[in-house]
């Protein structure tokens, strides 16, 4: 599921906005483990099938609920580095 | 960048006291013709950015301070330039492009009004490279510019009120709208950005007082599209109907893009518009063979219908990305002993044009950044010639060592300028190289039509980028600041034979036109992209004024530079490790003076 769940990934160029393995583009990254929208099965789902406001289309109409779940479980299957607040320039 | 499939869609300080001789020193230099004012986006029809003002000089630029800034509020990309109209600056923003009305009169420059258009929150998402807007036009009483999802508007420039709104684009085909109009007589004339989402591209003739849409010409697709008629239109090396059609396989050029999303120029006396073509889409050319005109050209019409004149392109069958928006400088030149009304244009694939701007016909070409995809230009037949190794497609798997990279050897976002005083022409630059391994893409409405994964690498140098002065007459560098960043601002050029320009990890700089050799800097609190303007104030005295805000291209490029969102934390670009030490997002304007 996952496996199908990449190619769909990058067949309906969700790749295009959010970046190869969802490393965020134009769209945010998909892969960090931080969510604008939550980061819940339910919640993920629903950001795919309804869209959200700031230029994410809705794909319920194209995916169904099935295709949508399919690119939901992808999209958990991401690994999601440890987060790491703080990016420093000091020598060590 | 390398980390993704690269969708390369890619204290304020209080007001100075006026000084009576400064006001001498600034203001009486200026010649006639000079009003001192800056009402069109490149500053004139011929897109030079010069200003005739000359109280800034090599001698007293070290001076130059700041006298005022002000924060827009918005944090995308600050592209474009203010404008000043008698006594009045205008700023727009990037989304939800605010315009804004400061009254120059009064101390500390209140706001005489601001407008706030409802502009729709999808067109971030299909916005390719950041929220950027490149700017408004001044004509008849009235600021008109482009609202991001696919409106122009009109609004009285003494009330602020809403005159017309028209729209002119499509956001849900992956259409947006972020070029700067451009007035003709009682035309304004708007193009769409969407190179990356496979648009029809086009360029369209409003009528000034009502918005209705008079005319649209399409750049690629058949003659009667492209407003290309028997008789009247005459591309200087090819003949033949249909042109833009019959260079697309398969009929591709219904989804081929050529976007219009830089700056549009006007020769009166030719009454003749010039406006440059983005590139080809997909980015896989093999989904396009054949030269897929008129996408990564120069297109001449005639403002009044669209009437198509002639037509050059820069890079048949862009394989690369290499978007023709920049803009297109109208000067008289004397090139090899003869006077010529040229065009010069620098290009995303690295090479500087000279052209005839009556006939379209090619007169230099010469490399201004590293080149690797082609040999030279032939002058003969217009046509470049081209490296075998560096040609790109699904087939031929990762294809190394392009130069330039797709941002281009200058971004069409970064326009040069032109002093008729030193005869040269002043540039932005990229000193980036690229990877490209095509991919077969497919076309869905309203999403990304691309296909390629590029990484980025520093060129010859190390330095990512510079500023430069060019002499169009010969091909020719003249000097070169290098720059360690890629250099996104516009340039600013001035009858004081000083030049202007910013830097992306947040200098401004005034340095000698004739030398290179920097007057001022400062650091303005966030990568300039903007393009700096000069105007006489209404205390007689010449000033500077410039936006600070990192983004365009480089919003997604240095993810790591973005502080507003908590939900999106990214890595720096492998290519471009220490940006975010410098700098960060912004939205100020910074006006400078003596
Ligand atoms: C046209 C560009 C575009 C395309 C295509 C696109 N997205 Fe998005 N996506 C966005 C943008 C922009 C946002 C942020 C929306 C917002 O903040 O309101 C987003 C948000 C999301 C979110 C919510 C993220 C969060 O942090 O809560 C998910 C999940 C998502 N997209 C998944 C997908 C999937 C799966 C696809 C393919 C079926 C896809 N997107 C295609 C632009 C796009």
């Amino acid at each position: 599921m996952a496996k199908s769940g990449a190619l769909m990934f990058t067949a309906m160029n969700c790749d295009g906005c959010h970046g190869g393995d969802g490393s965020g583009w134009v769209g945010p990254s998909l892969a960090d483990g931080r969510w604008r929208y939550g980061g819940a099965d339910a919640e993920v789902f629903n950001s795919i099938y309804y869209g959200r406001p700031r230029g994410m289309p809705a794909f319920g109409g194209t995916l169904g609920a099935e295709g949508v779940w399919t690119l939901v479980t992808y999209i958990r299957s991401l690994p999601v580095p440890s987060d790491v607040p703080t990016e420093s320039w000091e020598q060590r | 960048m390398s980390r993704a499939a690269l969708i390369a869609m890619l204290g304020c300080l209080g007001a100075v006291a006026v000084n009576a001789d400064s006001v001498r020193a600034a203001g009486a230099q200026a010649p006639t013709g000079e009003d001192g004012q800056w009402t069109m986006p490149s500053k004139d029809y011929a897109a030079t950015r010069y200003s005739g003002l000359a109280g800034i000089t090599p001698q007293n630029a070290s001076s130059l301070h700041p006298v005022w800034t002000f924060s827009t509020g918005v944090l995308g990309g600050h592209e474009g330039q203010p404008l000043v109209v008698g006594d009045t600056m205008y700023v727009v923003t990037p989304w939800p492009n605010v315009l804004y009305a400061f009254d120059l009169t009064r101390e500390g420059y209140p706001l005489r009004w601001k407008y706030r258009p409802d502009v729709s929150a999808n067109a971030i998402g299909i916005s390719c490279c950041d929220t950027v807007n490149r700017g408004a036009f001044y004509a008849d009483g009235k600021i008109i510019y482009n609202l991001l999802d696919g409106h122009t508007v009109a609004v009285e420039a003494n009330s602020g009120r809403e005159l017309w709104k028209t729209q002119i684009a499509d956001v849900s085909n992956g259409e947006t709208t972020t070029m700067a109009p451009l007035v003709v007589k009682d035309r304004v004339i708007v193009g769409a950005s969407g190179g990356e989402f496979g648009i029809y591209g086009w360029v369209k003739g409003l009528d000034l007082k009502s918005g209705r849409t008079l005319w649209t010409a399409r750049n690629i697709g058949p003659d009667t599209d492209m407003l290309a008629r028997a008789g009247t239109f005459k591309p200087p090396y090819e003949s033949g109907v249909d042109l833009g059609a019959r260079s697309w396989a398969n009929n591709s050029w219904q989804t081929g893009g050529a976007p219009v999303w830089g700056s549009i120029s006007y020769d009166p006396e030719l009454d003749l518009i010039y406006y440059g073509t983005g590139n080809a889409s997909p980015y896989n050319p093999e989904q396009r063979l054949g030269d897929n005109k008129w996408s990564a050209s120069v297109l001449a019409r005639k403002p009044e219908d669209g009437t198509l004149v002639w037509a050059y392109q820069f890079t048949p069958h862009d394989n690369w990305d290499y978007d023709a928006n920049g803009a297109m400088i109208l000067a008289d030149l004397t090139v090899a002993g003869t006077r010529t009304k040229a065009l010069v244009h620098f290009d995303k694939n690295g090479f500087a044009y000279t052209l005839d701007r009556a006939t379209g016909r090619l007169l230099i070409a010469a490399a201004f950044a590293p080149v690797t995809w082609a040999k030279v230009v032939d002058l003969n037949t217009g046509r470049p010639v081209l490296e075998p190794a560096k040609q790109t497609g699904a087939s031929r798997g990762n294809v190394r060592g392009i130069c330039p990279s797709l941002e281009g050897g200058v971004s069409p976002s970064s326009p040069p300028a032109y002093s008729p005083n030193t005869h040269l022409f002043y540039t932005s630059t990229n000193n980036l190289c690229m990877d490209y391994a095509a991919t077969r893409a497919s076309h869905l409405k309203g999403t990304p039509f691309v296909g390629v994964t590029s990484p980025y690498f520093a060129g010859p140098g190390g330095n990512l980028g510079s500023f430069m002065a060019w002499d169009a007459a010969t091909g020719r560098k003249v000097w070169e600041n290098k720059e360690p960043y890629p250099n996104w601002s516009g340039a600013l050029v001035t009858a004081g034979d000083v030049a202007f320009y910013g830097t992306l990890d947040g200098w401004f700089k005034s340095v000698d036109a004739r030398t290179g050799k920097v007057l001022s800097k400062f650091k303005v609190g966030s990568g300039v992209v903007g393009n700096p303007i000069s105007y006489r104030g209404p205390d007689g005295r010449q000033y500077v004024a410039v936006y600070a805000g990192f983004g365009g291209d480089w919003a997604l490029l240095s993810g790591d530079v973005r502080s507003d969102d908590p939900a999106d934390v990214r890595a720096p670009a492998d290519f471009l490790k220490d940006i975010a030490r410098h700098t960060s997002q912004g939205g100020m304007i910074w006006i400078f003076g003596l």
